[in-house]
C-alpha cells in the first residue's frame, strides 16, 4: 500500500459556477473535503454528476475554483500529479466487454500511472476488495450488472487513491453487495477523501461521516447524517429520520 | 516500455480490434495469395512476383487494417469510457498509440504468416534469387503501419459509426485507381500496392524501394505524430521526411527496370533441339522442354525451320526480329506451387499460346492481305494451336493439314525459303497451291 | 401597427395534430437510425459514380465498358455500407421492448434501402444500360443489401457492414481475369448482364438475408461492439 500523501485539504472548491448554454448547473458552490466518507445527496438534476466530474478534472468550470490535494489544476504537471492520486467511478460507467476484470483493473492501474512493480499486488488486491476474486479471469461481458459495477469500483481504486470519487456507485447492487460496499468505504475513507454522490439517502446514512446536500447547484445543507436527521420537521413525509431530514431541507431551500 | 505497458499491449492484442485484424489479414491474405499464385505473372516459384503480389493484396488487407485501426481508435467514444480516461493521469496519446500499436502489430505479423508461408513455397523452387524482391516485400510493412496510422487518426478525430467503412473504402477504392494507371504517374509510388503488370522479368530499383519505406514510415509518423504531441511544431520532422521522400519519389521518376541477371538463357545441355528459358523461369526447364522439343519436331526436315526454343522473357524489351532460328515460349503463367509446369502442349492452362513463332521475313511494311493470311496458315501450322484465324486462313490452313505429312513440310520449306526473301510469286504460287 | 388576429379554426388544428402524430414519429425513427445522413451519403455516392464511370470509359487509354468494374463493384458497396448502420438501433434492446411491429418495420427497412440505392444507382447507369451499367448496379445493390441484412444478426448493424466490404475487396483482386462466367457464382459483384447464374446467386442472397434480418434483427450491441 502506498503511504498517505496529503497533508492539508483534499478538495477545496470556491465559488464553483457552471453553465451549459443558459442552463446552470452549478451556481456558486463551495465545498471543502478531507479525510472521510463524504455523501454529496440531492435530487437529479441537482448538480451532483456536473460537481463529479469537475473533481474528476474531466470538465471545466465557467468560473471559481478547484484545488485538489493543494494543487493548482491549471497547471499541467501538477494535474497530472493530482490525477494520479484520484479514483473515479463515472455514473455511466463505460468498460470493454471482451476485457477479464483482471485485465481491465490492469489496464486502468496502467492508465493511473502505478509504478510497474506494484501494479500486479494492487490489482489483485482492488480485485479482492470488490470480492471479484473467482471471477477474476472472466471477461467482463460475463458478468451480471451488479459485477460490472464492482468492477468499475475495483478500477477506481486500484492506485490506492487519496481523491476517490463515486457516482451513483450502488446502482444494480443487491442489498448485501450494498453493505458490503459500505464497510469498504468505511476502510477507504479512513486514510483518503471518499465522495460518494448518491439520490438513495440509505447509502448516506449508513456509509458517511458527513453529508453535503446540493440543490440547484448550490450547496443547501452541510453537516453529519445525524444533523441531517436532526433538522427534519416533523410535517413532512418520508420513511426515516434522514428522509424526513432530507425532504425540510430540500423545502426550505427551494422557498427561500 | 515498462512491464505494465507490454502487459496492456498484450492485452490489447488479445481483446481489441488487433486479433480481427488478423484474423481478416490470413483469411484475406491466404485467399488472395492463392489466386495470384499461378495467375498471369503469378508468383509460383518467382521471387519478384511474389513480392509485387504481396504489395497488391495489400489494396485489400491495407483497407482492413485501417479500418480495424479507426475502429480501434473509436473505441473510448463507443464504449463511453471517455471519463474515466480522461481522468487518469497517463497522457491519452498513450492509450491511444498502444492501440495503433495492437492492431498494426497484430495485422503485421499475420501478415508474416501469410508471406512467410509463401516464401516457403517459392523457396524450394525458385531458381533465382535477386532482383531486390526482399525490399520490395519489406516495404509493405511500414505500408501497413501507416494505413493503419491513418486509420487510428481518421478514428480518433470523427466522431461517427461510420468511419470505420468510410475509411475501408477509402482505402481501397484510390488503390484500385492506382493500379488501375489512373492519376498522375508518382502516386503510383506514393500508394502501398505495386502495380504488377510487367513483374516477370523487370524489377525495381532497391533505392525506390528505400524511398518508399521511408515514405511509410514518415507518414505513419505524421500521423501519430498529429495525436501524440503537444508542441506542434515537432510534427514538422516526420511531415518533412515524407515530403522529402515523396518529392524523391517523384523527381527520380521511378520505373520498373529489366532485372538483366533474370533474363539471362539457361539452356537444356543434352543435345538437339536446345531449349533455353531465363534464370527466372528455368526453374520451369524440366518441364517444359519436352513441351517445347514435341513441338520443334513437328518441324524436323524442313531447311531454315527453328531448331531452338526461348523463353519470351528473354526479350522483354527488345524484339530480336533476327532470331528466326526460335520459337518463342511464354511462360509468364502456368507454373504449380510445387515448380512443375501445369500447362500441356500449346496452351497454358489460362488459355495463353504457350509457344509462338513467327516466320521471318524481308516483306517491307505490311505483308498484302493475301499473304497475310499465308503467314497466318504457317504460324498455325508451326505452333500447332487451335487459334482463331480469318475464314481465309482457315481454309488454307485445312488444306495444308489434309495433304500428306510429306508434303505439309515441302509446303512449309519453300514457304520459308519465300518469305524470307518476299519473293512475291513463289507467295502467290504456295497460296495456289492451298486452293 | 395591426395585428393579424386568425380565427380559430378547430378541424385546422385537429388535422394538423393528426399530421404531426404520424410523420413525427416517423420522422424521429428515421433520425434516430441516421437516416437523413445516409440518404445525402447515398447521393454523394450515386453522383460520384457517375463521375466516376463517365471518366473511367472516357480517357485515353480505357478499356471500354469493363474499365467501369470498380465502379458497378465499389458504388453499391459503399451505398449499402452507409445504409447498413441504419439496420440497427442505439440500444437494440430497449428498442424492442417497445410495442410496434418490428418485423414489418424491418422489412420496410431493408426495402427502402434497396429500393433508394438502386433507383439512385440505376439512374446514374442508365446513360449506358448495358455491359456494366444499370443492370450491374442494381444486381449488385441486391446482392450487397442480402449480405449486410444476413450480416447484421450476428454482428450487430455497426459490423455488418464487414463481410460486405471483405468480400468485394478480396474478391476484386481474387478473381481470375478475365472474368469467366463459370466462376460467376463467386464472383458475382464483376459479372456482366448475361451471366445468369450471377443473378441467381444474388437473387439468393437478397431473399436469404432479408428473411433473416426481418426474423432476428439486428443482434443487440451490448456486448458486441468493442
Ligand atoms: N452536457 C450537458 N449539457 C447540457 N446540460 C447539462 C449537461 N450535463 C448536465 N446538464 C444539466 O445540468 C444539470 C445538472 O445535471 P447533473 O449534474 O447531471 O445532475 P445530477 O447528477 O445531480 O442528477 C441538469 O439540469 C442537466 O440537465
Ligand atoms: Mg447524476
Amino acid at each position: 500500500m502506498s503511504t498517505p500523501t496529503v497533508i492539508g485539504t483534499h478538495v477545496e472548491v470556491r465559488d464553483l459556477v457552471v453553465r451549459f448554454g443558459k442552463r446552470t448547473a452549478l451556481d456558486g458552490l463551495d465545498l471543502t473535503l478531507d479525510t472521510g466518507v463524504h455523501g454529496l445527496l440531492g435530487p437529479n438534476g441537482a448538480g451532483k454528476t456536473t460537481l463529479m466530474r469537475l473533481l474528476a478534472t474531466v470538465a471545466k468550470p465557467t468560473s471559481g475554483t478547484v484545488s485538489l490535494l493543494d494543487h493548482d489544476l491549471r497547471d499541467h504537471r501538477q494535474l497530472r500529479r493530482v490525477r494520479r492520486r484520484l479514483g473515479y467511478l463515472p455514473q455511466h460507467f463505460g468498460y470493454y466487454p471482451r476485457f477479464t476484470v483482471r485485465e481491465f483493473v490492469e489496464y486502468f492501474a496502467w492508465l493511473k500511472e502505478v509504478p510497474a512493480d506494484r501494479v500486479p499486488t494492487a490489482v489483485d488486491r482492488a480485485i479482492e476488495r470488490v470480492g471479484l476474486l473467482d471471477r477474476a479471469d472472466d471477461k467482463l461481458k460475463k458478468l451480471s450488472g451488479g459485477m460490472l459495477r464492482r468492477a468499475g469500483i475495483a478500477q477506481a481504486i486500484v492506485n490506492d487513491p487519496d481523491i476517490l470519487l463515486f457516482d451513483e456507485p450502488t446502482a444494480g447492487l443487491d442489498p448485501e453487495q450494498r453493505v458490503e460496499f459500505r464497510e469498504l468505504l468505511r476502510a477507504i475513507g479512513v486514510d483518503a477523501c471518499v465522495l460518494v454522490a448518491t439520490h438513495l439517502v440509505e447509502d448516506v446514512t449508513a456509509a458517511c461521516t458527513d453529508v453535503t446536500l446540493v440543490n440547484g447547484g448550490r450547496s443547501v445543507f452541510r453537516g453529519t447524517p445525524e444533523e441531517l436527521a436532526a433538522a427534519a420537521d416533523d410535517s413532512v413525509g418520508g420513511d426515516s429520520p434522514i428522509e424526513r431530514g432530507y425532504t425540510t431541507v430540500l423545502r426550505a431551500a427551494r422557498q427561500g | 516500455m515498462n512491464r505494465t505497458t507490454r502487459r496492456v499491449l498484450r492485452t490489447e492484442l488479445l481483446r481489441g480490434a488487433a486479433p480481427v485484424a488478423a484474423a481478416g489479414v490470413l483469411l484475406a491474405g491466404f485467399l488472395i495469395m492463392g489466386a495470384f499464385a499461378g495467375d498471369w505473372a503469378g508468383w509460383s516459384g518467382r521471387w519478384t512476383p511474389l513480392a509485387a503480389s504481396v504489395r497488391l493484396s495489400l489494396m485489400a488487407l491495407g483497407a482492413l487494417v485501417a479500418a480495424a485501426a479507426a475502429w480501434q481508435a473509436g473505441r473510448e467514444r463507443r464504449r463511453r469510457t471517455s471519463d474515466q480516461i480522461g481522468s487518469t493521469s497517463r497522457p491519452g496519446w498513450q492509450p491511444f498509440v498502444v492501440g495503433w500499436a495492437s492492431v498494426t502489430l497484430g495485422s503485421s505479423v499475420a501478415m508474416l504468416v501469410v508471406v512467410g508461408a509463401c516464401a516457403a513455397l517459392v523457396a524450394p523452387v525458385a531458381s533465382y534469387g535477386g532482383g531486390g524482391w526482399v525490399w520490395m516485400i519489406v516495404v509493405a510493412f511500414p505500408g501497413l503501419a501507416a494505413l493503419s496510422a491513418l486509420g487510428a487518426l481518421l478514428g480518433r478525430l470523427i466522431p461517427s459509426r461510420l468511419v470505420a467503412p468510410v475509411v475501408a473504402v477509402a482505402v481501397y477504392l484510390p488503390m484500385v485507381g492506382v493500379v488501375d494507371g489512373a492519376g498522375p504517374g508518382v502516386t503510383r509510388w506514393l500508394a502501398p500496392v505495386l502495380s504488377p503488370y510487367d513483374a516477370p522479368g523487370y524489377t525495381i530499383d532497391a533505392a525506390v524501394s528505400l524511398a518508399q519505406f521511408v515514405w511509410f514510415s514518415a507518414v505513419a509518423g505524421t500521423a501519430i505524430m498529429l495525436i501524440v504531441t503537444a508542441q506542434r511544431w515537432l510534427i514538422v520532422v516526420p511531415a518533412g521526411i515524407a515530403v522529402g521522400a515523396a518529392a524523391w519519389l517523384a523527381s527520380s521518376s521511378p520505373q520498373w527496370e529489366v532485372d538483366r541477371a533474370a533474363v539471362e538463357l539457361v539452356c537444356t545441355e543434352d543435345g538437339s533441339p536446345e531449349v533455353c528459358l531465363t534464370r527466372l523461369n528455368s526453374f520451369l526447364l524440366d518441364d517444359v522442354a519436352p513441351l517445347a522439343r514435341g513441338a520443334l519436331a513437328h518441324w524436323e526436315g524442313i531447311p531454315g525451320a527453328p531448331d531452338r526454343a526461348v523463353d519470351e522473357t528473354a526479350q522483354i524489351d527488345h524484339w530480336d526480329a533476327e532470331d528466326e532460328a526460335s520459337v518463342r515460349l511464354t511462360l509468364t503463367s502456368g507454373a504449380t506451387l510445387s515448380g512443375g509446369y501445369a500447362g500441356s502442349g500449346a496452351r497454358s492452362p489460362h488459355g495463353w499460346e504457350v509457344i509462338d513463332w513467327w516466320p521471318a521475313t524481308t516483306c517491307a511494311g505490311a505483308v498484302t492481305e493475301q499473304h497475310w493470311s499465308l503467314f497466318e496458315v504457317a504460324t498455325a501450322w508451326g505452333i500447332q494451336a487451335d487459334a482463331w484465324l480469318e475464314p481465309d486462313s482457315q481454309r488454307y490452313l485445312d488444306a495444308l493439314m489434309a495433304m500428306p505429312a510429306k508434303d505439309q513440310k515441302n509446303w512449309m520449306g519453300r514457304f520459308l525459303a519465300a518469305a524470307e526473301t518476299c519473293d512475291e510469286s513463289v507467295l502467290a504460287t504456295l497460296a495456289e497451291e492451298l486452293r | 401597427m395591426t395585428s393579424v388576429v386568425t380565427p380559430l379554426d378547430p378541424r385546422r388544428d385537429q388535422r394538423a395534430r393528426s399530421f404531426a402524430h404520424r410523420v413525427a414519429p416517423a420522422w424521429l425513427h428515421a433520425r434516430a437510425r441516421g437516416i437523413p445522413l445516409a440518404v445525402l451519403g447515398i447521393v454523394a455516392v450515386a453522383l460520384a459514380a457517375w463521375w466516376c464511370a463517365d471518366w473511367l470509359v472516357h480517357r485515353e487509354w480505357s478499356t471500354g465498358a469493363d474499365s467501369r468494374v470498380p465502379v458497378v463493384a465499389g458504388a453499391p458497396l459503399l451505398a449499402v455500407v452507409l445504409a447498413s448502420a441504419g439496420l440497427g438501433g442505439q440500444d437494440e434492446e430497449l428498442e424492442r421492448s417497445t410495442a410496434v411491429r418490428w418485423r414489418v418495420r424491418r422489412l420496410g427497412h431493408i426495402l427502402g434501402m434497396t429500393l433508394l440505392i438502386g433507383c439512385a444507382l440505376v439512374l446514374i447507369g442508365l446513360w449506358e444500360p448495358r455491359e456494366y451499367g444499370a443492370f450491374e448496379l442494381a444486381r449488385n445493390t441486391l446482392g450487397f443489401v442480402g449480405l449486410v441484412a444476413a450480416s447484421a444478426p450476428v454482428l450487430g448493424s455497426r459490423l455488418a457492414w464487414v463481410p460486405s466490404f471483405a468480400y468485394a475487396a478480396v474478391v476484386y483482386l481474387a478473381a481470375p481475369k478475365p472474368i469467366l462466367t463459370e466462376a460467376a457464382w463467386w464472383t458475382w459483384p464483376l459479372q456482366q448482364w448475361g451471366a445468369d447464374l450471377a443473378v441467381l446467386v444474388v437473387v439468393a442472397l437478397f431473399v436469404g438475408g432479408t428473411a433473416l434480418y426481418v426474423m432476428k434483427g439486428a443482434r443487440p450491441a451490448r456486448d458486441a461492439d468493442e
